[in-house]
């Protein structure tokens, strides 16, 4: 299952999001924001009561420039 | 997530001077563990290396199928080598003394010789330390952290 949906729908209204939701975390099935909390166990365990596995996303609301980007400094090959 | 100063301490004493510090851990789904819900599968991981040159915990692929994890985001990987792109999963690592890390957001990712990667979001949550007296290791990840 993709995320790309709601990857590209999160993108297009993240600056939004931050701003009114600065650090939370999101949900997003398709193109539906199905809720922003402050827990995100609670985020997941209720978008998984709501929608199968692997079809939502659950993002923190930041700032691309506040997010971690994992970094490899060894071991992990692409 | 229950912290380490929680539990105080947890150190792993090696037999000899190590090159890699590695344990052995478990993961399963996340879920909350003061919950009433029944608990998710769990697996045992013979080797988990902990790598502060990681800014994040990675799990490989045979984990996230053998827990059957759905992705709940994904990311972009920066590497010695280049980039790619990674699913990202939602997991509790336990600890060997009983310290559970949750929720922890992991991603997949082909990690050599090892089942699990313990990257810095883990181990910051506490002060590492590791002495080499006598010629063997000894790895104590303490809290709270100190100043």
């Amino acid at each position: 299952m993709s995320l790309e949906r709601p990857l590209a729908y999160f993108e297009k209204n993240r600056e939004k999001f931050v701003k009114e939701h600065h650090g939370e975390f999101v949900v997003i099935h398709g193109e539906e924001v199905e809720g922003f909390y402050k827990d995100q166990l609670e985020a997941y365990t209720s978008a998984k009561r709501k929608y199968p596995a692997g079809s939502f996303l659950l993002r923190p609301c930041l700032k691309p420039e506040e997010e971690d980007k994992p970094t490899f400094h060894s071991r992990v090959a692409g | 997530m229950l912290k380490l100063s929680d539990c105080e301490a947890f150190t792993i004493k090696f037999s000899t001077k190590v090159s890699v510090l590695e344990t052995e851990i478990r993961v399963s789904e996340s879920y909350d563990i003061g919950s009433k819900e029944s608990s998710p599968q769990v697996v045992d991981v013979k080797k988990a290396v902990w790598d502060t040159g990681a800014t994040c915990s990675c799990i490989s692929q045979k984990i996230v199928q053998s827990l059957n994890l759905s992705k709940i985001d994904q990311v972009t990987n920066y590497m010695a080598n280049g980039t790619r792109d990674a699913g990202v999963y939602l997991v509790n690592i336990y600890l060997p003394n009983g310290v559970v890390f949750s929720p922890i957001r992991v991603i997949d990712a082909e990690i050599l010789g090892a089942e699990v990667l313990i990257g810095m979001d883990v181990i910051s949550n506490g002060d590492l330390a590791i002495t080499n007296k006598n010629g063997t290791t000894l790895d104590d990840l303490s809290g709270p952290t100190v100043s």
